[in-house]
């Protein structure tokens, strides 16, 4: 794993989380690939021996399981003056970090996983903290790496945010 | 307190329900302690030891199926010190031991019931053989039935019976839970919110005023996603109000669009919606209904005190404190479909209602901000107006349906829903409230 992919990863992921932090949604749009998929199983609190079902699977029940598309949508709603949970907007802050290469597709595709934390301040003084786990395909498309799937795993099995109107 | 809390001549509603610690205490134990409240559904524990865990209000419980096919409720907190005996969200299990000191309780009923203590470390030693185990099992719900699949217990033993609680809400239920063959997404969805219960709850049982206004954004992003222009109703729309005994109450829109099968490309959002109406092509199910149920298109429900019913959504809502209130989602789908319509009815099954449901990411919000909004001290005496329609609201009973109110938008639910909570609260026993509680007749 050569250190020049590892910096091209890491700043794409922290380039990524100041746009959402910077309100450019749009912009944040264009970090994922046209086919890209975005999803966070919904998960609970198990025994060790039943530890395979602690996440819901792909095509079960999910927080978020969502195309391209569907992830315009979201945004489309943020601006359409009237999506009270996030207007006044929120203050969000995503940290990223151990962003570590865990699969080399191709040269021009790789799995990233890296943990995050993400505080969000919002009226006079509601705080929510989202801790978790990302795994990050990512495609290289005319020279850019762009996110091609999102898994987004959640440390929380009952949240304690009223919503989850951020992005992750 | 002279004030009434509950002014159904006025539509009036104290702020004071929505935060007071004393009124709080008494739900405890004239609601939750009373009422009917949905566990489960029976599709989440299919086979002899599953179980899964969950909250009668702040009560913790275990359902779980027995060898004989039952379903049981068991209190979850050790004989010995009170602990939970499984901490286990759900899983699989013969006997569940108590991890502070091992009492060990079994779950499946093979040779005693279910909750009976079979085990405790060093019995003869430390007991002298002298602890009657028939005596320390877990303490039973007092009650528990089933309905379409729908597990409720009671922790009440003097309810009357589930059938006779639900009463002619099982119009509605037979309508909406048998369209097709339905059985649980997995996946319970669980969040919570600074609201006090009763907020969400009056929202289900008949809130079609807010969603124009509180969903508008969602209502546009829904439009956009099929290319089309956002349709906001001017007034009233065809439907009706159904209100039964006991605190039940739906809003059923009656106008029938027929289901788009034309999905673009990239609109796999758009799959479940004729999913959800494959329904109605089953001349099994329609020939058991009535014209009117089968007219139902669009509802939003309550069952007393805090199931919300929406699309294929089962959602308890849950009060921890008067300010706080877990909410649990499950969604059910038909196995009836194609299995590309089942895929999408599970995968997108909570991205209209849930924590990150289009439409519900502003529920939150509302609620949280109308529960500090009821705790302004100099407005402890301004009550809530609940009056919409007031006065008009006559119910119908012509056979076509039980008691309905023939109008959609209105705040008849509400008052409804807080009527039969101001009965509950005053009933000193199930028996008093049995004979003293509103009735669905003459006109709201």
């Amino acid at each position: 794993m050569s250190a020049e992919l590892q910096y091209e990863i890491e700043q794409t992921l922290f380039a990524e989380a100041d746009l959402l932090d910077e309100r450019r949604f749009e912009d944040w749009l264009d970090c994922f690939t046209g086919d890209a998929t975005y999803w966070m199983p919904i998960r609970s609190t198990r025994g060790r021996d039943d530890a395979d079902r602690e996440f819901t699977k792909p095509g079960e029940g999910a927080l978020f399981d969502e195309t391209r598309r569907m992830l315009e949508m979201r945004v489309y709603k943020l601006e359409t003056g009237t999506s009270w949970s996030e207007d006044p907007p929120s203050r969000t802050r995503h940290f990223v970090s151990n962003v570590r290469i865990r699969e080399r597709h191709s040269d021009a595709e790789v799995t990233a996983s890296c943990n995050f934390f993400i505080y969000r301040s919002r009226l006079d003084t509601e705080q929510d903290l989202w801790v978790g786990r990302r795994l990050d395909r990512l495609r290289k498309e005319d020279g850019t790496w762009k996110i091609a799937r999102r898994e987004i795993y959640l440390d929380q099995t009952v949240l304690t945010a009223k919503n989850l109107s951020t992005f992750f | 307190m002279t004030r009434s809390l509950v002014d159904t001549e006025r539509g009036l509603i104290s702020r004071r329900i929505f935060h007071d610690e004393a009124i709080y205490a008494q739900e405890k134990s004239h609601i939750f302690g009373r009422c009917w409240l949905f566990l489960a559904h029976e599709d989440q524990i299919p086979n002899a030891g599953d179980y899964i865990t969950c909250k009668m209000g702040e009560t913790p419980v275990i359902v779980a199926r027995d060898q004989a096919g039952g379903i049981r409720a068991l209190i979850n907190s050790c004989r010995h010190r009170g602990n939970q005996v499984t901490r286990n969200d759900a899983g699989t299990a013969a006997t569940f031991t108590c991890p502070y000191h091992g009492w060990c309780y079994d779950l499946q009923g093979k040779r005693v019931d279910p909750g009976t203590l079979v085990g405790v470390p060093n019995n003869e030693s430390f007991y002298a053989g002298q602890l009657d185990f028939s005596q320390w099992g877990l303490v039973p719900v007092a009650q528990v039935a089933t309905y379409h699949g729908l597990v409720f217990g009671t922790l009440d033993p003097q309810a009357p019976p589930l059938e006779e609680y639900l009463g002619d809400f099982r119009w509605f239920l037979d309508a909406v839970l048998g369209r097709g063959n339905l059985s649980v997404v997995p996946g319970t969805v669980r969040w919570q919110i600074r609201t006090n219960w009763k907020f969400a709850a009056d929202n289900a049982v008949g809130d079609n005023a807010h969603g124009a206004v509180a969903h508008r954004s969602a209502i546009l992003t829904m439009a956009k996603l099929r290319d089309q222009r956002a349709q906001f109703a001017r007034g009233q729309e065809p439907g009706f109000t159904l209100l039964t005994e006991y605190g039940h109450g739906v809003n059923c829109k009656t106008g029938f669009a027929p289901p788009k099968d034309d999905a673009p490309a990239d609109g796999f959002r758009l799959r479940i919606d004729p999913a959800f109406e494959r329904w109605r092509n089953d001349p099994e199910f329609t020939a058991k209904l009535s014209p009117l149920q089968l007219k139902i298109q669009r509802f939003n429900g309550n069952v007393f005190p805090n199931l919300f019913l929406i699309d294929r959504l089962l959602v308890v809502r849950n009060p921890i404190g008067p300010h706080l209130t877990e909410i649990r989602a499950i969604a059910l789908f038909d196995q009836n479909g194609t299995p590309e319509t089942q895929l999408a009815e599970k995968r997108l099954a909570f991205q209209k209602f849930g924590p990150a449901g289009l439409y519900e990411q502003e529920d939150g919000e509302n609620w949280d901000q109308a529960t500090s909004g009821a705790s302004i001290d100099p407005l402890q005496d301004e009550d809530l107006n609940y009056a919409m329609g007031l006065g008009s609201g006559t119910f119908v009973n012509d056979g076509q349906s039980p008691s309905r109110i023939d109008s959609f938008v209105n705040e008849y639910g509400q008052m409804w829903f807080y009527r039969f909570w101001d009965d509950a609260m005053k009933a000193g026993t199930w028996d008093e409230l049995r004979r003293n509680h509103a009735r669905p007749e003459g006109t709201l």
